[in-house]
């Protein structure tokens, strides 16, 4: 069972970490649901189809991340600051040409627009525009209809594509 | 068909060309138009800036999202949590073999010489041969006790003999010893026994002697 752990955690760690950290926004918090989210793994690894881990490490995943905001003190709390300072690190240190610190500064309002999203908008839009998830896989994991599905991701798409368009406007402005 | 309220056309121009290609704007970043609807799309957008923009938008958002790095998982993280799954399975391993080498397998219950199955227990339950050390001392000594109960109701009790004679007399005369010594205290604390106490306890005692052996003793 240890061995089968070590392979599933060694699969899904990123996509874990990756999602915890666009749904919640901050670091810290999605380190702490992260090491959760595997530990609760470990504790059902005799009940759970290893062909199906990721899916359901997906439905757990979403659940901690919404108790952690349930536990946060303030309703919104748009603390990107850690995952800002995540992306700058993956930044190639010596690129620092206008052009690359425009893209950063964008990718930094686009990761807020999508925390900022309402649920079930933000699950889908990381599902599908961060890790690459298709219609079919979206909607088995989430039990969801096909075409509310992708009704939801255009609504999405529609809301990041405002919130976007609010950055080119002050950049055009500034 | 009702609209949704966040489906109204926000966006583009709201004429019905607009309402088309807002719909198609919507699809285009999974690649999934066919030609005649990418020109569609396409020729409108040269057109109508709003729709323009829309899709310059849509443009540079799925561009934007292209060019995220990805992000990984921390060592700290994945390091914790693989050491706490060795430790809890160290901890479970030792618990099964704690009693011998023969580990789950030599503790179980023999259910199938009984031919039953063996008791379902609750979800999280750990059944008796697993529990810790410390507890079982303790079920055995209850297992004993319980033994040793059933023992002393199902077994025939045996009949408790009667005095002899020589005990009734030295009974008598403990008692006559202990009656003389309260006496005397009584005496000097200015207490005293009635005879008629004195005589209602060995009364008893010396007509119990003769039902069993005929005669007794004299007081």
């Amino acid at each position: 069972m240890l061995r089968l752990f070590h392979d599933l955690v060694g699969e899904h760690q990123h996509r874990v970490f990756t999602f915890a950290c666009y749904y919640l926004g901050d670091r810290e918090e999605a380190e702490d649901v992260t090491q959760e989210v595997l530990l609760r793994l470990w504790r059902n690894i005799d009940r759970v189809d290893p062909g199906m881990a990721g899916a359901w490490l997906l439905k757990v995943t979403r659940n901690a991340c919404l108790d952690a905001l349930r536990s946060r003190k303030s309703r919104r709390r748009l603390f990107v600051a850690g995952l800002d300072e995540t992306a700058a690190e993956s930044a190639d240190p010596d690129d620092r040409t206008e052009a690359a610190l425009l893209s950063w500064d964008v990718q930094r309002h686009l990761r807020r627009a999508v925390a900022a999203l309402e649920d079930p908008y933000r699950t889908i839009a990381i599902l599908r525009e961060v890790q690459g998830k298709s219609y079919q896989e979206i909607a088995a994991t989430l039990d969801m209809p096909l075409n509310t599905v992708k009704t939801y991701l255009h609504r999405a798409r529609r809301k990041l594509r405002e919130g976007m368009r609010e950055v080119s406007c002050h950049a055009a402005s500034s | 068909m009702r609209r949704h309220p966040e489906d109204e056309d926000r966006f583009g121009g709201g004429g019905p060309a607009c309402r088309e290609v807002q719909a198609l704007l919507d699809a285009w970043p999974d690649g999934e138009l066919s030609p005649a609807e990418l020109a569609l799309l396409e020729r409108h957008a040269a057109d109508c800036p709003t729709c323009g923009d829309d899709l310059e938008a849509a443009r540079k958002l799925a561009e934007t999202f292209r060019a995220l790095p990805a992000l990984t998982c921390p060592p700290a993280v994945t390091g914790a949590v693989l050491g706490e799954a060795e430790a809890e399975a160290r901890r479970a391993d030792g618990r099964r073999t704690e009693t011998g080498g023969a580990g789950a397998a030599g503790r179980r219950w023999p259910w199938r010489l009984f031919g039953v199955h063996p008791p379902a227990r609750r979800h999280g339950s750990r059944p008796v041969w697993s529990r810790p050390v410390w507890s079982r001392p303790v079920w055995a000594a209850a297992l004993v006790a319980a033994l040793a109960a059933a023992g002393a109701l199902l077994l025939p009790s045996r009949p408790v003999p009667a005095p002899s004679a020589q005990e009734v007399a030295r009974a008598e005369v403990e008692m006559k010893l202990a009656f003389a010594y309260l006496s005397r205290v009584g005496r000097d604390a200015g207490v005293r026994v009635r005879d008629e106490v004195v005589a209602s306890v060995i009364a008893p005692t010396r007509r119990a002697v003769a039902l069993g052996e005929g005669q007794g003793p004299s007081l």
